[in-house]
């Protein structure tokens, strides 16, 4: 007694609760995603295998209709190029900052989190302003007289994968530019004391002293993309449905929600498998 | 000059030091002058030591060296190889950092053989050299570790086994003992003298310790306000400073006001404390710029000064302290007129007479000081 009385003080002094009063702040947060995220979450879950009576139909069906198989493929296949893309496209500029000092690091840094700020349905209507039929891309590209009639932008593939891209990159950045940030700046400069270009000093050195940044990164990004709604539901026609879309149209347009259910199982399934096997691959390549 | 290092690495001619000239280098920040006009020249196989305060640009000088810092103008001469727009990777010069800079993801040998790799050497030539090259710092053992396993001196170890694999003309060393502990630091530096002497590279090494730089080297160039104040011999630059400032960086030293009292072609007379000394010309430091009337600056080091029984020409003030340092003693004391000196005794002199606390008088060796003029 007398000695849980002095660690308690001990960590009262050293600035730490115990542990029966850490819990009590952390309850409100506890209970509200309990009560709102994990309840429901496991209801819908719960409906998909219990109509009421136990039943695998609502799986079954997705196993047997191939559009289903498909559109789940389609969305792997659109977060992984978001990923790629996302990394191609993010890691220089998480580069570029880690290397500027002062006021330019802090302007990049806004034009990065900037956007991260803005709504994502503002930044998706946002590319449905530059796509659409009379949007600014095509207006522009008419006006110069590269095209004569307007492309179809927006609703598409292509739209959906950079609109996603833009909406998420951050997410890529920011992981990188902390890990990046944190090489010691010496060991560029006795890598090429040694005999290595720029180049070589990149690959050999700063690219696998980032790559626990560039895991962080791809796998917000993935699994971020995996789920995302708003960007494809928006900037997407009927023929790029994803799964989250498809959940969507379940739930408010069908009202199937035990299929609802169903299909968010399998999401879930699949991108925590995802995610393992990526972990697994990323630790390989460490060669740890 | 890639194929030069490659061949001397592949053990066809045995590892030499080459000179390099440094000729009208200076650089500027902005308005900053970091570096000013400096003009150096290290013999080949010398050790040379940049000694100087933070922001004196030896670090700045260094880096110009190893081609990280572009000069603003004059020239690097590397024996006969003009430098001065070389990359840095293009130079084949060794360099050690303060705080070791090994490549975290690799492991010792991995670290080792990368300067080897860069070179283009194959595998089976590259792992008896990183063998060698561990074996020299006494490491062989510790190849298949990564960085962070060993300790700092290791580190530090492994560090100049990298920079000396490759067999470079040149060593740079930008502090590298700074991060370790004294007894650790002592050490290295017979570690790093032993390898220079056996190697017979040139070895530039920057640091701001007196100590460390008097201990190791051949020459120190002395550095302030981005200038090298003064280039000399450790023994030179500890005898004969030609600056109050070189004077009071190097070793410890006394400073005391005189007055010139008498002058000759020979010989100065100065009043110090009531008391006339006399003193060689060739005592002067700097600035020849004696008048009768004009005040100098004596300094003395504190093995100079001796405590003495009698008032009789010497120095009186009081004991305020006593600092024992194993074989010797240091006497703090303050004299009549303020100033505080520090004077060295022989530990076996305990018994000398001196109080530990109390009335002393400090005798000076007039042959010891030097003498600057016109300074302030």
């Amino acid at each position: 007694m007398a000695n849980a009385t002095v660690a308690a003080t001990d960590r009262a002094t050293a600035g730490q609760l115990s542990r029966p009063a850490s819990l009590t702040l952390a309850l409100p947060l506890i209970l509200l995603l309990g009560l709102a995220f994990l309840l429901p979450v496991a209801k819908l879950l719960w409906g998909s295998v219990f109509t009421p009576s136990p039943t695998a139909e609502n799986y079954l069906r997705i196993v047997q209709e191939p559009i289903f198989l498909k559109i789940l493929l389609r969305t792997v296949q659109t977060a992984a190029v978001v990923t790629c893309l996302a990394f191609v496209l993010g890691y220089p500029v998480a580069l570029v900052m880690s290397k500027l000092g002062g006021r330019a690091a802090m302007l990049v840094a806004a034009c990065v989190l900037i956007p991260l700020w803005t709504s994502v349905l503002v930044r998706s209507y946002a590319w449905i302003v530059l796509l659409q039929r009379t949007g600014v891309v095509n207006s522009t590209l008419m006006s110069w007289g590269v095209i004569n009639e307007p492309l179809k932008l927006i609703y598409t593939e292509g739209a959906v994968i950079v609109a996603m891209t833009h909406v998420l990159m951050p997410y890529m950045i920011l992981p990188i530019f902390s890990s990046l940030r944190s090489i010691p700046p010496e060991l560029d400069r006795a890598a090429r004391n040694l005999g290595a270009g720029p180049w070589t000093s990149f690959i050999a050195v700063t690219l696998p002293l980032s790559l626990p940044g560039i895991y962080a990164g791809s796998i917000m990004v993935f699994i971020l993309a995996l789920g995302f709604y708003v960007t494809p539901a928006l900037v997407g026609g009927p023929q790029n449905l994803t799964i989250a879309t498809l959940i969507g149209q379940q739930t408010t347009e069908l009202l199937n929600w035990p299929f609802a259910g169903a299909l968010a199982g399998v999401l879930l399934v699949v991108t925590l498998g995802l995610v393992g096997l990526f972990r697994r691959f990323l630790r390989f390549g460490k060669g740890a | 000059m890639s194929s030069d290092v490659l061949q001397a690495s592949r053990g066809l001619s045995p590892p030499k030091g080459e000179a390099i000239a440094i000729k009208g280098i200076s650089k500027r920040f902005g308005s900053i002058v970091g570096v000013d006009n400096v003009d150096l020249h290290v013999e080949a196989g010398e050790f040379l030591s940049l000694l100087g305060p933070s922001g004196s640009g030896k670090t700045t000088l260094l880096m110009m060296l190893a081609g990280f810092e572009t000069p603003s103008s004059g020239s690097i001469t590397l024996g006969s190889r003009d430098l001065t727009h070389v990359p840095p990777n293009k130079r084949g010069i060794g360099m050690v950092f303060q705080r070791y800079a090994l490549f975290p993801h690799m492991s010792v040998a991995q670290n080792v053989a990368f300067p080897l790799k860069m070179r283009g050497l194959a595998k089976a030539e590259i792992a008896p050299l990183v063998e060698q090259a561990l074996a020299r710092v006494r490491l062989q053992d510790y190849g298949g570790r990564a960085p962070a396993q060993l300790s700092g001196g290791q580190q530090q170890r492994v560090a100049v086994a990298r920079a000396l694999v490759f067999q470079p003309p040149v060593l740079l060393m930008d502090e590298p003992l700074g991060a370790l502990d004294k007894k650790l630091r002592e050490e290295l530096q017979i570690e790093i003298k032993t390898l220079h002497a056996s190697l017979g590279v040139t070895i530039i090494y920057v640091t701001h310790d007196q100590e460390e730089a008097l201990t190791m080297s051949d020459r120190i160039a002395v550095m302030d306000k981005g200038r090298i104040q003064q280039l000399g011999s450790p023994v030179s630059l500890y005898h004969e400073p030609n600056s109050s400032f070189v004077a009071d960086f190097i070793g410890k030293m006394n400073f005391l006001k005189g007055i010139v009292s008498g002058l000759d072609d020979r010989s100065i007379a100065i009043t110090v404390s009531g008391q006339t000394i006399s003193v060689a010309r060739s005592q002067l430091g700097g600035r020849d710029d004696v008048a009768i009337g004009r005040p100098v600056q004596i300094a003395a080091r504190p093995e100079s000064l001796s405590p003495t029984q009698n008032g009789e020409g010497a120095i009186a003030g009081d004991i305020e302290t006593t600092i024992f340092l194993g074989s010797h003693r240091t006497l703090i004391v303050r004299s009549d007129d303020g100033t505080q000196l520090q004077v060295q005794v022989p530990s076996s002199h305990r018994d000398s007479g001196v109080e530990q606390r109390g009335r002393a008088f400090v005798r000076l060796d007039p042959g010891a000081v030097r003498v600057f003029a016109g300074e302030d």
